[in-house]
């Protein structure tokens, strides 16, 4: 008796407006604990000051014997952040780093992405299993593998030699080229997927109406496939861009010591100086350098959105 | 429907020998994967006709109106429009704008952009470009959603928009692919209507594809009937409906009542036809002898059918049957008349009175009746 009252609770929980909350509310709760909390925490040991302890930082507050609570903020760490032009260097490095890959992912992925829209049946399913097959083996691997091919007796030196083109080895791999190479390559799948979700949909009559108003193939793409696919490049950039910001295994491995980007410099600050708080400085920074855009963009589409509904 | 459109008909240029083709098709065939979509195809069609291509689906008829556009490569064949081989040309060099069955508005650019796409590729001035769309948005009555997007219109607007894209740039042939197949039914009727009046006022020839036809009789000045990639017939509206080419047309075109029989002897102009299995002696006009024994198929009409309760007279033409069915539809009824030998034939009356109490019921005996020129005969 009892257990069937509980299962027409079970089921009463699971089904209409409840389920529908249960269900988003579980993942929520996943990265309110595991994403935002963790968040918190950094956030507030950005602002202690660093010490030779275990953990290697002061608490924020202390509680006084007649009762009072004794708050300590810090924001050394934050003033560093700008008197120290590392810094500086390292997240305009970063930034610029993640802004041409993302620029040569895009132009290397939007032909692919096209190519594969376009073709048919068992062609197509091939041509995307080819994309995600990468991610069968481990990104680590990956990278090291690309070592194999760049180093100064590497596949890629050897080939050339063997051909004649050059004389000499070529440094590559502990340069910035190794890095921009290393970062296109793990990344554009992430470029090209959401790019051709897009164009998949894309109706093929568009462009044969343009073609029947006089308008050439080419312009016809500038003007009618490429506005159209805007989402998808504003995606693909983002989980190409955003990623390779905070990129620290490539740049480690494959770049030079004076590759400098902010998430070495992280690492460092972590494990090297083992100042916590300067490194939680340095990733509250770089989310907030991050997110602010993110968010002024999301709010104009709304915007954008709220202007179409209005003239309804 | 209405064919005698004044204007339109009354010149009837493809009556004239010596009347020259605006669009000339010769020969056109175009193979999908080694089927014929269109096999062999010849057509002239002239200076200000609204002509329909009328078929199933897979007829081939969208096929040759694409390829009038040049969004498809004909495999063999020349297509000239207004004296010029236009076979090669790609779409965007060809005087021709197309309608397209999905409209393919342009789902980022507002209703005036759409209508200004295709003369901003003529790189015409601007205060020209402006004045052109302002004249295409009063044509299709627009003028209220120039700033819309195609996702903020209705069905109805979207068709109209649509149209008024593919004339703005005063296209020497305009194509309509299935231009209201996607309104209701009420909307399609009207819009048909509005179709005309605008192809009068513009003047330009229209060239529709539709697989109604009921609207391509509407609409059209003359309509070629499709069928497996051929045409069948080509005609105006009432000359096909009248004179079916042959038992295809016939029975594509409207309801028709076919009854199967053989040739007793041709009697001038006319012929008398044994029909077995409906159990009577038809004379049907028929111009082309037929030799005696000549297996045929006679379509009749089911409006062209009379119904008494009485026995006619005459040796001929006459068939006694029972109500099988009865469909009161307001304007018209329909009987289902089942004859002795089984078959039923299709019987459309015209309600003219009010109908307060059904004149036939059901299983009634009654005499179907109808005129030697009532019929077509068909060779079987």
């Amino acid at each position: 008796m009892i257990s069937r009252v509980a299962g027409q609770g079970l089921r009463a929980l699971l089904t209409g407006d409840h389920g529908r909350r249960l269900v988003i509310a579980l993942p929520y709760l996943w990265l309110l604990v595991f994403f935002l909390l963790p968040f918190v925490i950094v956030f507030k040991i950005s602002f202690s000051e660093a010490i030779l302890a275990r953990p290697p930082y002061a608490p924020l507050w202390e509680y006084l014997q007649d009762g009072y609570i004794q708050i300590q903020l810090h924001l050394n760490s934050y003033s560093r952040l700008w008197q120290d032009p590392l810094y500086l260097v390292a997240y305009l490095n970063a930034l610029k780093i993640a802004a041409v890959s993302t620029v040569i992912c895009l132009l290397i992925g939007y032909p692919m992405a096209y190519g594969i829209a376009r073709t048919r049946g068992s062609l197509r399913t091939l041509l995307l299993m080819l994309i995600i097959l990468p991610f069968w083996t481990s990104f680590l691997i990956r990278v090291y593998a690309w070592i194999g091919i760049l180093k100064s007796n590497g596949l890629l030196n050897n080939f050339l030699l063997a051909i004649g083109i050059i004389d000499e080895p070529l440094v590559l791999l502990h340069t910035d080229f190794a890095v921009y190479v290393g970062i296109v390559y793990s990344y554009l799948p992430f470029m090209v997927l959401p790019l051709y979700a897009t164009l998949v949909r894309m109706d093929h009559s568009l462009l044969e109406a343009a073609a029947d108003l006089g308008c050439r193939p080419w312009k016809a793409f500038l003007t009618v496939t490429l506005p159209l696919s805007l989402p998808g490049i504003i995606a693909g950039s983002m989980l190409v861009f955003i990623p390779a910001v905070g990129e620290f295994v490539i740049p480690d491995l494959l770049g030079g010591p004076d590759t400098l980007m902010i998430g070495k410099v992280l690492w460092t600050e972590f494990f090297a100086n083992r100042d916590w708080p300067a490194a939680a400085a340095v990733a509250v920074v770089m989310l907030v350098l991050l997110v602010v855009p993110l968010a002024l963009f999301q709010r104009y589409q709304g915007k954008d959105e709220a202007r179409a509904r209005a003239a309804l | 429907m209405s064919q005698a459109r004044p204007g339109a008909t009354s010149q009837e240029p493809w009556r004239d020998p010596a009347a020259k083709p605006f669009v000339r098709i010769e020969n056109i065939t175009k193979v999908f994967d080694s089927t014929y979509a269109v096999d062999n195809v010849s057509l002239d069609i002239f200076q200000g006709e609204f002509f329909c291509l009328l078929g199933g689906s897979g007829c081939g008829k969208s096929t040759l109106l694409r390829m009038l556009a040049g969004l498809e490569r004909p495999d063999s064949g020349r297509i000239l429009i207004d004296g010029t081989d236009m076979t090669r040309v790609p779409p965007y060099e060809r005087p021709v704008n197309m309608m397209f069955q999905s409209y393919a508005l342009f789902p980022h650019m507002s209703v005036e952009q759409n209508i200004a796409f295709g003369l901003k590729q003529e790189r015409l001035p601007k205060a020209e470009v402006t004045a052109r769309v302002a004249e295409m948005l009063a044509l299709v009555r627009l003028e209220r959603f120039a700033k819309r997007k195609p996702d903020q219109l209705s069905g109805g607007q979207r068709q109209r928009v649509a149209l008024a894209r593919s004339l703005a740039k005063h296209p020497k042939l305009l194509l309509l692919d299935e231009p209201l197949a996607a309104l209701d039914k009420k909307l399609r009727e009207h819009t048909q209507f509005e179709l005309i009046n605008i192809q009068e006022r513009v003047g330009t020839t229209f060239i529709m594809v539709t697989h109604d036809q009921e609207e391509a009789m509407t609409v059209s000045s003359r309509m070629a009937v499709m069928d497996e990639g051929r045409i069948v017939q080509v005609g105006a509206p009432a000359s096909v409906y009248e004179y079916p080419a042959n038992r295809f047309v016939a029975e594509f075109i409207g309801s028709v009542n076919i009854l199967e029989g053989r040739v007793l002897e041709q009697q001038g102009d006319q012929v008398r036809i044994q029909a077995d299995s409906a159990g009577c002696e038809l004379l049907m006009d028929h111009i082309q002898p037929l030799p005696e024994g000549t297996p045929v198929s006679v379509a009749l009409r089911p409006e062209k059918l009379q119904v008494t309760t009485e026995a006619p007279t005459a040796p001929h033409n006459w068939v006694k049957g029972t109500v099988a069915e009865y469909a009161y539809l307001g304007d018209v009824s329909i009987y289902h008349v089942r004859l002795p030998g089984g078959q039923k034939l299709r019987v459309q009356l015209t309600n003219l009175a009010r109908l307060t109490e059904t004149p036939l019921t059901w299983d009634q005996d009654v005499y179907l009746s109808w005129q030697p020129g009532s019929g077509v005969v068909f060779p079987a």
